[in-house]
């Protein structure tokens, strides 16, 4: 049968980059990625619906992965180095929630409303605030903000959006838990897809202990 | 004066009385004792005990004519009361043996299913072979609708074709010879008569006694080929007797509907339901009542606990209601129908002819009477102690949400012949969809929009029921038409764009055989398949228009070749609506050889529901049709 063009579930990561990740934590957020891909590629739900993309972040932003489906998706080489330019990061989600991410029309189904987690272990080094604003006041997604380890401020994200959640450090263990806890957001997600008002807040499933949601 | 018991004897004539068994000397009186009887809560209960001991002579007659030795007796008396027994009631098959055999093929069918017996394989004489183009709808002679007479075999491309007036062809070893008066030979197998079989879909039915028959045969099954190691989507049954309310999947017998269209539906659990162990929330009712046929088809809302419950009351009651209605509503003949007969007053709203209004409004009035009836069913439950433990708190009326769509038709007589009158109103999302007689299609709906794929409106949203709202909701026409088709979204999305995406939907259920037509003959399928890339009968059978698709059921994996007129169209070098608009290629994809043995129509459309993958689509599917079997 003629494979028709279904709603997709897409899910953006955007990933702090900077100096101050390299060595275990860039380590780390590398096998997290590795699992979560391997986890949502094992539930038959997620596989049909949920495209991923991955946007890192240092003294640039950069789309290292357009939005793909989980079967052809490739894992990124990231590495950590340089200042961390958020306002770039947040501009650049902008621009891919506008082109990749499909709007119903009377001849094509809208995709789902996309899922985004950032994680940031630091203060921006550019100038975020405007593109923080406008990404919040759109409303063109989901958006789940992680002020990871000590240098990172949960309240300032509260700019970018009204879900965020602290990390309390950048050991393996936190960061391997941060991506299980996104891998069941998706799979959470993508369940639910078909019962989801457009504008009603996403159900996620509670942190692990090493995450706290900043109230 | 005291009262004494009624004695057994007058309780034993007055259930005969009200049986119309025999007769009787004293019918007031039985007919009183029968009233009191019936008041009694008791003596309900005992009913279906008096009723089963009666049927069960008729299973004791049945058993004897198999050949199983009958536990009723032995004399020669009682062999010889069983067997007028069953000559009776062959008699009684006989006087209307396309619809009643219908009916008792699916009661055989409902006693198979679950079983685990594979049919051996048929002997070599039997006329079967992959390479030869078959007849489309070999069986049409044992099908509701069709004449008794033997003379309505689709002609086909089969080289051995019988001589006209010979027997029907052969059906599959299986199942035995039925000569068409309903006779059966002397020492042939009969079968048991689940009273008649119910009108309506019984929700805990399962009909999957197909599924062996459609699995194919061929070699290639031994050794599947190597895929990717994909997560598998499981199969888990309903928890019946912890839910309260199971609803599992289920196909409705075909009606023929006054104007002699065929009538059918099915609906199943969705894959995500499936997975995960819930109900099927989707729910269909159809009806004919005088020259009218009623549709209402429902979808529950997937986060709402209970609303296949909501669906499910809201279509009984909206049949009622329109049946109620409709029923002695004859559309006034006028020469000649025009848009102005349509035409609105100026609020846009009624219609200006009474006898349209009058539909209108008995379709408005079948959306109050489901949303009452929604209500009422919120308030039964509430009081129960175990809906109030299984919500964690009272039940209210948006936990039975659905949507619903309506539809009802008659043909109607105009100068050019029988045209068909159709008005159908919906809400919330799925789809009602005409294709005309010249192959195009037509909306009876509007597409739900928004920026991202959102929520729909409910049945329980009061506001949706405002008389500007559900007027513009209301759609008519007349016109030829070839099929209406009312769906809930599970089927509607996976044909997006609906116009032309439902020309689609009617060219895959017509080459699946589930809409099945009698038309052009071989010579009309030959010259029109000579204008295509595939000019011959051998470039036809070695086309490929279909994939093999696999679903998984209670019982295992359900296979099932699926045919994609998308594809065919592609292969002849013409388009869908070229494809759609030639009854004569239509059949020629729909004539190709099948393999493994034929299902009817209506079982079909139920495992064409279940088996079809589109991706991203797990949704329930529910699809009604109805169709001419040809053009009038």
């Amino acid at each position: 049968m003629a494979e028709a063009m279904g709603r997709r579930l897409p899910v953006y990561l955007i990933l702090d980059c900077s100096g101050s990740m390299s060595g275990e934590p860039i380590e780390a957020v590398r096998q997290g990625l590795r699992a979560l891909l391997s986890d949502l590629r094992g539930d038959p739900q997620a596989l049909e619906t949920a495209f991923l993309s991955v946007i890192t972040f240092s003294s640039t932003a950069q789309q290292v992965c357009p939005l793909t489906e989980l079967l052809a998706f490739q894992e990124p080489t990231l590495t950590a180095g340089g200042s961390t330019a958020l306002g770039d990061a947040l501009k650049l989600l902008e621009k891919c929630l506008d082109t990749e991410v499909r709007k119903a029309t009377p001849t094509q189904k809208g995709d789902w409303r996309p899922l985004v987690f950032l994680m940031t272990d630091g203060q921006p080094t550019d100038s975020w605030e405007q593109a923080a604003d406008r990404i919040k006041q759109k409303k063109a997604g989901n958006i789940i903000a992680c002020a990871a380890g000590s240098g990172a401020d949960g309240s300032m994200l509260k700019r970018i959006t009204e879900i965020v959640v602290e990390m309390s450090n950048l050991q393996p263990d936190a960061l391997k838990a941060f991506f299980r806890w996104v891998s069941s957001s998706v799979k959470t997600t993508s369940q639910s897809v078909a019962q989801v008002a457009a504008d009603s807040p996403v159900n996620l499933p509670p942190p692990p202990p090493q995450i706290q949601i900043v109230p | 004066m005291e009262q004494q018991p009624i004695k057994q004897d007058e309780m034993i004539q007055s259930i005969r009385w009200k049986l119309g068994l025999g007769s009787h000397q004293d019918a007031a009186h039985s007919e009183a004792i029968w009233n009191l009887l019936a008041a009694n809560p008791s003596f309900r209960t005992l009913v279906p005990k008096i009723t089963e001991g009666l049927a069960g002579l008729l299973a004791q007659a049945f058993n004897q004519r198999i050949g199983l030795t009958p536990t009723f007796g032995k004399s020669k008396d009682d062999l010889s009361f069983l067997d007028s027994l069953c000559d009776g009631f062959a008699d009684w098959v006989g006087r209307d043996s396309a619809g009643r055999i219908l009916r008792l093929d699916h009661a055989i069918r409902e006693a198979l299913r679950n079983t685990r017996f594979d049919p051996p394989p048929r002997p070599s004489s039997a006329p079967h072979s992959g390479g030869v183009l078959h007849p489309y709808g070999t069986n049409t002679d044992a099908r509701a609708g069709a004449p008794t007479s033997g003379a309505s075999l689709h002609p086909s491309f089969r080289v051995d074709q019988p001589p006209a007036g010979s027997p029907p062809v052969a059906v599959p070893p299986a199942a035995g010879r039925i000569d068409l008066s309903g006779r059966p030979a002397p020492g042939s197998p009969k079968s048991p008569d689940n009273a008649g079989g119910p009108a309506t879909p019984r929700p805990g039915s399962d009909h999957r006694a197909d599924v062996a028959a459609i699995e194919p045969k061929s070699p290639a099954e031994s050794t599947p080929p190597p895929q990717p190691v994909t997560p598998r989507w499981n199969y888990v049954p309903i928890p019946r007797d912890k839910d309260p309310a199971p609803h599992d999947d289920s196909y409705h017998l075909p009606l023929v509907t006054p104007g002699g269209l065929k009538l059918l539906g099915a609906r199943v659990r969705g894959k995500k339901h499936k997975h995960e162990g819930t109900n099927c929330d989707d729910w269909f009712e159809f009806l004919t009542v005088g020259p009218w046929t009623l549709i209402a088809v429902a979808d529950g809302a997937g986060s709402h606990k209970f609303s296949r419950v909501g669906a499910k009351v809201a279509c009984r009651a909206a049949v009622g209601s329109l049946q109620d209605r409709l029923q002695d509503h004859v559309l006034r003949p006028r020469t000649p129908w025009s848009a102005e007969t349509f035409r609105r007053d100026e609020a846009g709203q009624a219609f200006a002819e009474p006898d349209l209004e009058i539909v209108q409004e008995t379709l408005h009035r079948a959306m109050h009477a489901a949303y009452e009836a929604v209500a009422a069913a919120t308030a039964e439950r509430a009081a129960q102690l175990r809906y109030t433990e299984l919500m964690g708190r009272n039940l209210i009326l948006s936990d039975l949400s659905c949507t619903l769509l309506l539809a009802v038709h008659a043909t109607v007589l105009v100068k050019e012949g029988n045209w068909d009158f159709v008005m159908a109103c919906q809400i919330g999302d799925g789809m009602s969809a005409a294709i005309y007689r010249n192959g195009t299609v037509g909306l009876l709906g509007e597409a739900d929009s928004g920026e991202f794929s959102g929520q729909t409106k409910f049945l329980t949203m009061k506001s949706e029921l405002s008389r500007p709202n559900l007027c513009h909701k209301t759609f008519p026409f007349l016109s030829p038409m070839r099929a209406l088709m009312v769906m809930t979204d599970g089927v509607a999305d996976d044909y997006f764009p609906n116009d032309p995406g439902m020309l689609r939907l009617y060219g895959d259920l017509v080459l699946n055989r589930i809409i099945e037509l009698r038309g052009p003959g071989p010579g009309g399928i030959a010259a029109a398949l000579r204008e295509t890339l595939l000019p011959t009968p051998e470039d036809l059978e070695r086309a490929e228009f279909e994939s093999l698709m696999e679903t998984p059921t209670a019982e295992g994996p359900l296979r099932a070749t699926v045919r994609s007129v998308a594809a065919f169209a592609e292969r002849l070098g013409k388009t869908i609506p070229e494809v759609i608009r030639s009854p004569a290629l239509l059949a020629a994809g729909a004539c190709k050889a099948v393999r493994g043995a034929e299902t009817p129509p209506e079982a079909r459309l139920r495992d064409w529901l279940d088996v079809y993958q589109v991706r991203g689509s797990f949704d329930d599917r529910t699809l009604v049709v109805l169709h001419r079997e040809e053009d009038p």
